[in-house]
């Protein structure tokens, strides 16, 4: 598949690129560099300076994530997220934590469907020692049977909160429905059911098939020497994460399948909707594309300024028939496939003209898109991509992001490219594909009773006219 | 389990599985209900879809001209290292400061800051002004439609947005690098050309209906805090707009509001990431027209330590919110440093929250208030400081029958410090604490911009970080031990929210309270 896109590339993206990168300026041209290290083993050691910084962020980057797991050992990755903090050979949980809060720095960790990321945020002269405490909480957990005991409920009680916000809860169920039977569908904390019996041997397992050195990435960014970076991991890293094995992890495939799932509760007061068609994965040809269709769609909120002024044709819609409090359209992507679609908050009246005014909205995009409005969407995603460059943290997750997803740093020299190169038949040829006559997958919380069923919104994903 | 399709083919569907019910309701999945939801499963139906699409319209062929992304970069770039740190800038053009520095990148922030807000109000004059120009400063202007802004700044790769506060106004603009005289053309003209037509005026005051009504118990708290500690004096004021004076909003209003708020010596423009000539030349034409004037005055506000309630019957979590306070001196306060350290000191937070080390886990609230009382769901402090004057204090929430107990410990916390002094190790942990934040959050162009634009409207100058953080070295025990003794010395302020306030304690019986004398 690699070999495969070099070929196209060079043949017919080559001369787009070397016409079109001359005109930009220096400050996109002349970029920091990504420094990247590959250590025996396999272990990558990425990094970019900014001069003149007091601090820097280190994080380590795991090629795992929920989607591994299988039905037994779901949160078995979100599990050890926790446990990672509870204590080592060297720290107890107290000594780790106290260790932190006195160097003023902060230690986090977070787990995705694709990704488990450590990360420290320190002071420049508290890097060797952060890369020390990553390695001894990653590679030498204590993991032990009392604290996994202890944690269970403290995941228990993160369930809780993590559902008492609308949003991931509703995202949990489109995943569940869109990807339904296979990892992709899980949730990340995994069924309550586990978090009561995941046992020590189960974590155990889960850190030896997937904390290997060719799965993990070190990022840094800020004050960073990459050098020195390099240095202090190899010791710390270098003989004590397994190397990586010729066999490889088997991934389970993820499948779409077109459906959805209703949960009614008429005394709420606002209905939650996520409707969803199938995407692209992070490496596809329509990734850039899907971005400036995001971006054209757009999001809007009843408190934002823009009101009914908003430049998305659905933001106008919406605001004009005052048929949500806010939406917005997302764009997830994953190593095979994506989910492509809009979440909505909004009240129980208003949900079957809702409906029509989204899916009427995406499917234009297939045939009455507007050169203006693909222009001013690529120069806001240009603006997008660089704004969450704003400081070392968000530069050090993008670098150890993009090295898992992409295998390296795109430059912002290709960012641009790629943006540039996308033209109104680009678009309408990514709507084709992914909505037209598109199944779709739907997930609803709340007084949805006037939701309209799966039949009439799969009828609206093709138009018979104009 | 793989039935249906392979990816990447069309148009098979899985047949229906049919409509499932379920009546199990875990509290935990859905936290926050008290009855069960109806759950309805349902997969995609082949014979309805295939059906009738004889008349569709052909979509478009769905091939692109991109490649995918590979191992193989597509563009080769000359990379370098990112070049050293420049200086903060300052030009003074006939009264109006412009300060800046330059930070590599391809974006751009620029700011303007106005020496305005709600602190200025009076009631049943102009109540409410500050928050509804923060609403309508991005509608129709004379050169521009509400929707031609939105559009060009999108265009433009920027976003603009305006904050208002007690006594400071600030619009800011951040763009893509090349777009900036544009970008801020358009800032500059929503600042001094809003014409606030009446279909403007009635999007902002519904609006503000919407956030009075939307808004949870946090900011009530806070938003209370301030009239309670401040009184009748103009930081007492409401910010957010009460709606008894909504309808009042005009545009009449707004005009006066620029006339009496925009003069060049009450503004101070300033910038991230663009070259300080460049920022100074574009100020220069766009603001040209801004007239030199006095700076706005208001009657010096005092502390005086008294009580918010509100009484919120639908609050989702059934919590009730209190905070207390007490007065600490202004921006321009010498104790200005060591009251910041002080509130790293307390620390606190919610008790279940995101994070891991480093978020106070071991500051004061935390270790003797959320890890001890098991009914203290959050216990936070935090400061509010303002040109004249200032609050530190503790809000937390709890059950609504254990409110006193949670005042009775904010409380104690305070008195505790005004005779027992902290430990050094909790002291230079708080320390450590506050510079990384600083310096981590200075890496931001955003917060840089931000910061050195607000530096110079408070101060007429910008003290470089490295000054803060000596400063902030140079606090000792008896600092936190003096500002804690001047806290009590006044009585204590206390705010609350929630749908039972009963157990809540009247101002009387906690205005007796004071820390150990000097």
């Amino acid at each position: 598949m690699i070999s495969n896109g070099l070929r196209i590339g060079t043949r017919r993206f080559g001369s787009v690129a070397a016409a079109s990168s001359a005109s930009y300026p220096s400050y996109v041209l002349q970029a920091p560099e990504t420094s990247v290290t590959t250590l025996d083993g396999g272990l990558r050691v990425a990094s970019e300076t900014t001069s003149g910084s007091e601090t820097a962020t280190v994080g380590v980057f795991i090629d795992a994530g929920s989607r591994f797991e299988t039905a037994q050992n779901n949160g078995a990755a979100h599990f050890l997220e926790h446990m990672a903090f509870k204590g080592t050979s060297k720290r107890t949980q107290q000594q780790l934590e106290v260790e932190i809060e006195n160097m003023g720095g902060h230690l986090n960790a977070y787990t995705s469907r694709e990704q488990t990321v450590y990360y420290a945020k320190v002071f420049k002269k508290d890097v060797p020692k952060a890369v020390e405490i990553l390695g001894d909480i990653l590679l030498d957990s204590k993991l032990d049977e009392a604290a996994i005991d202890r944690e269970r409920d403290v995941i228990l009680r993160e369930m809780e909160e993590v559902n008492k916000n609308q949003e991931e809860l509703i995202l949990d169920h489109l995943h569940e429905t869109a990807f339904q039977g296979t990892g992709l569908g899980r949730t990340i904390l995994g069924p309550e059911q586990n978090i009561r019996s995941l046992t020590r041997g189960d974590l155990k397992n889960y850190i030896d098939t997937h904390y290997r050195a060719d799965k993990m990435v070190i990022s840094g960014a800020g004050a960073i020497d990459h050098g020195e970076l390099c240095k202090v991991v190899g010791d710390v890293f270098g003989s004590r994460v397994a190397s990586g094995g010729a066999v490889d992890f088997p991934m389970e495939p993820a499948v779409f399948t077109g459906s959805d799932k209703r949960v009614r509760f008429d005394s709420d007061d606002k209905a939650h909707i996520a409707l969803a068609f199938e995407g692209a994965s992070w490496t596809s040809e329509y990734a850039f594309p899907l971005m400036v269709m995001q971006t054209i769609l757009g999001a809007w909120d009843r408190t934002s300024g823009s009101g009914k002024n908003i430049a998305s044709k659905l933001g106008q819609e919406v605001a004009e028939h005052e048929l949500a409090h806010s939406f917005m359209t997302f764009n997830n992507c994953y190593k095979d496939t994506g989910l492509f679609g809009i979440y909505a908050v909004a009240p129980d009246n208003k949900l079957e003209d809702l409906m029509w005014y989204v899916t009427s909205n995406m499917v234009r995009l297939v045939h009455k898109t507007s050169d203006e409005e693909v222009a001013r969407a690529k120069t806001q995603l240009k603006a997008n991509m660089l704004m969450q460059l704003d400081g070392h943290a968000n530069v050090a997750e993008d670098i150890g992001r993009q090295l898992l997803t992409y295998g390296r740093r795109l430059t912002m020299a290709e960012i641009f490219t790629r943006i540039d190169a996308i033209d109104t038949a680009d678009i309408k040829a990514t709507a084709a594909k992914f909505i037209n006559d598109q199944d779709h997958a739907l997930a609803a919380i709340g007084p949805i009773h006037a939701l309209p069923d799966y039949n009439y919104i799969r009828r609206r994903s093709y138009w018979l006219r104009y | 389990m793989f039935v249906g399709r392979v990816l990447g083919s069309r148009n098979v569907y899985i047949g229906r599985v049919g409509l499932r019910a379920f009546s199990s309701f875990s509290q935990l999945q859905y936290p926050l209900r008290t009855n069960p939801p109806v759950i309805t499963q349902h997969n995609a139906n082949t014979a309805f879809v295939e059906g009738n699409k004889d008349d569709k319209l052909e979509p478009p062929c769905t091939d692109i001209k991109q490649p995918p992304i590979t191992l193989s970069p597509l563009v080769s770039i000359v990379s370098q290292a990112s070049p050293t740190p420049a200086e903060v800038e300052t030009t003074y053009i006939d009264g109006l400061c412009v300060a800046s520095v330059e930070k590599a990148g391809g974006m751009t922030s620029v700011g303007i800051c106005i020496g305005a807000g709600s602190k200025f109000e009076a009631a049943g004059v102009d109540r409410g002004a500050n928050h509804a120009f923060e609403l309508l400063c991005m509608k129709d202007t004379e050169t521009m439609s509400s929707s031609d802004i939105i559009s060009r700044l999108d265009g433009l790769g920027a976003g603009v947005a305006a904050l208002s506060s007690r006594d400071q106004f600030m619009i800011t603009c951040d763009s893509l690098r090349d777009n900036v005289e544009d970008a801020s053309a358009i800032m500059v003209d929503c600042l001094l050309r809003g014409t606030f037509q009446e279909d403007n005026l009635d999007d902002c005051r519904q609006v503000m209906h919407w956030i009075n009504s939307e808004m949870g118990g946090v900011e009530w708290v806070k938003e209370g805090m301030m009239g309670a500690a401040f009184g009748d004096s103009p930081l007492g004021n409401p910010h957010f707009c009460p709606v008894e004076d909504i309808a009042g909003i005009n545009g009449e209003m707004m005009r006066g509001w620029r006339s009496k708020f925009l003069t060049r010596e009450n503004m101070v423009v300033g910038g991230a990431g663009i070259e300080h000539a460049r920022l100074v030349d574009m100020v220069g034409r766009m603001l040209e027209e801004v007239p030199n004037g006095e700076l706005p005055t208001c009657e010096p506000s005092v502390y005086a330590g008294g009580e918010f309630r509100m009484i919120e019957p639908n609050n989702m979590d059934g919590l009730t919110r209190v905070a207390v306070g007490f007065e600490v001196g202004s921006w321009h306060d010498e104790d200005l440093v060591p009251t910041c350290v002080l509130q790293t000191l307390l620390g606190g937070g919610d008790s279940f929250s995101a994070g891991g080390p480093g978020k106070g886990m071991y500051s004061r609230l935390y270790r003797e208030v959320l890890n001890r009382c098991y009914w203290a769901e959050a216990a936070e402090a935090y400061t509010i400081i303002h040109n004249d004057g200032g609050v530190i204090g503790i809000a937390g929430a709890c059950v609504p029958n254990k409110a006193q107990d949670l005042t009775v410990v904010f409380l104690e916390q305070f008195a505790k410090l005004t005779v027992v002094p902290v430990s050094d190790e909790e002291l230079d942990r708080a320390k450590n604490m506050i510079r990384g934040n600083i310096l981590t959050q200075l890496e931001s162009r955003q917060v840089l911009s931000e910061d050195i634009i607000r530096q110079m409207q408070t101060y007429g100058s910008r003290e470089h970080p490295s000054k803060v953080c000596e400063k902030i070295d140079a606090v000792t025990k008896d600092d936190i031990m003096r500002i804690a003794r001047r806290a009590m010395s006044k009585p204590p302020s206390i705010s609350s929210v929630g749908p039972d306030l009963t157990y809540v304690p009247k101002f009387e019986q906690i205005s007796h309270l004071r820390g150990a004398s000097n």
